[in-house]
């Protein structure tokens, strides 16, 4: 199964990239699927990305343009874009 | 609610034809007061494009002396403000740019002490500060007092606007219940960035006050300078919010 992964802000600086497609197994959680994902970056991103062996809170998760709340468990659909929001302030 | 004096209507002249906003539109910016959190690469442009707009009075919190490496953006700044506090600048810059629309500037950043009073004065708040500890507070005092809150907020070519409305929207803490761990104070930004995000900001507060064109209520306004692409997130409220939560119950 094809997900297109889209990185931001912070995440995006720590992998170097801020668009890359991954294939994986059909019926993971998004969850399993990132931290395969993940496994070919540095430890930065995985900080990022994870709190305790799930998503962290404070990372936004957006399915195909919309917000996910249940992030640690949603399953994707073949072809899902899938963009991972990072906090952002003034300055 | 006081009406358009004549040199309003003079000044205001190119936007009083702005269909769905006209007259009617500029006497409420000319009866509002907004409230802006910093006054920086992205609260400066901001509040400039609000001073522009005619809104009647101006609250600007920011703390602290200018720095060379501010100028690059805050562009309300003035270099002869060089170690001078930045509200003095902040306060000449709109003077002279438009002399007929109240200023208050505040030489302290939003904290426990002055968030309750400084929102309570405002009828909306835009949300431009680097830190989340006030960007948090913020948002917890505009969903306590029901106020509007724009949330706005960039990191280097990428930024983000939030129209907050209280009972309606999902607030700040819906999207991000704690601190982000990882977020720096100082970051990558080039200040036509943060002045695209703040324009994007102020106008949806613009629109959200006079009642025209469509406020992006319910979603964030994601905007990536680098390709100059603009998304738009249907987002959620987190029903565990310790914010909001009771305004849905």
């Amino acid at each position: 199964m094809k997900t297109t992964f889209i990185f931001t802000s912070q995440l995006a600086a720590a992998a170097g990239c801020d668009k890359i497609c991954f294939e994986s197994e059909a019926g993971e959680t998004l969850l399993k699927i990132t931290r395969a994902l993940a496994k070919n970056y540095k430890a930065k991103v995985n900080d990022i990305l994870f709190s305790d062996d799930k998503f962290s809170p404070t990372i936004m998760v957006v399915v195909n343009g919309n917000q996910v709340l249940d992030k640690n468990d949603v399953l994707l659909n073949e072809d899902s874009e899938v963009m991972f929001i990072t906090p952002m302030a003034g300055g | 609610m006081q009406p358009l004096s004549e040199e309003d209507k003079a000044i205001y002249e190119w936007q009083l034809s702005v269909p769905g906003f006209g007259e009617k539109g500029q006497t409420i910016l000319r009866n509002s007061t907004a409230l802006v959190s910093r006054c920086g690469g992205l609260g400066g442009p901001l509040t400039f494009q609000l001073a522009a707009a005619g809104f009647g009075k101006l609250i600007i919190a920011h703390g602290g002396n200018l720095k060379h490496s501010d100028l690059n953006r805050q562009i309300l700044m003035r270099y002869d403000g060089l170690g001078k506090p930045r509200t003095e600048s902040i306060e000449q810059t709109l003077k002279q740019f438009n002399p007929n629309i109240e200023v208050e500037t505040v030489n302290s950043n939003i904290n426990e002490e002055n968030a309750e009073e400084l929102v309570r004065k405002a009828d909306i708040v835009f949300d431009a500060a680097p830190l989340f500890q006030e960007r948090f507070l913020m948002n917890q005092e505009a969903v306590k007092q029901n106020k509007p809150l724009i949330d706005a907020a960039m990191y280097n070519m990428e930024g983000q606007v939030i129209p907050i409305i209280p009972g309606k929207t999902p607030c700040l803490n819906c999207l991000y219940p704690e601190i982000p761990p990882h977020w720096k104070r100082q970051f990558p930004v080039i200040g036509a960035l943060s002045a695209l995000v703040a324009n994007v900001a102020a106008l949806e507060g613009i629109k959200h006050l006079t009642g025209f064109g469509t406020v992006q209520y319910g979603k964030m306004i994601y905007l990536n300078g680098l390709d100059m692409s603009m998304t738009k997130i249907k987002i959620e409220r987190a029903k565990d919010c310790k914010v909001c939560s009771h305004l849905f119950d």
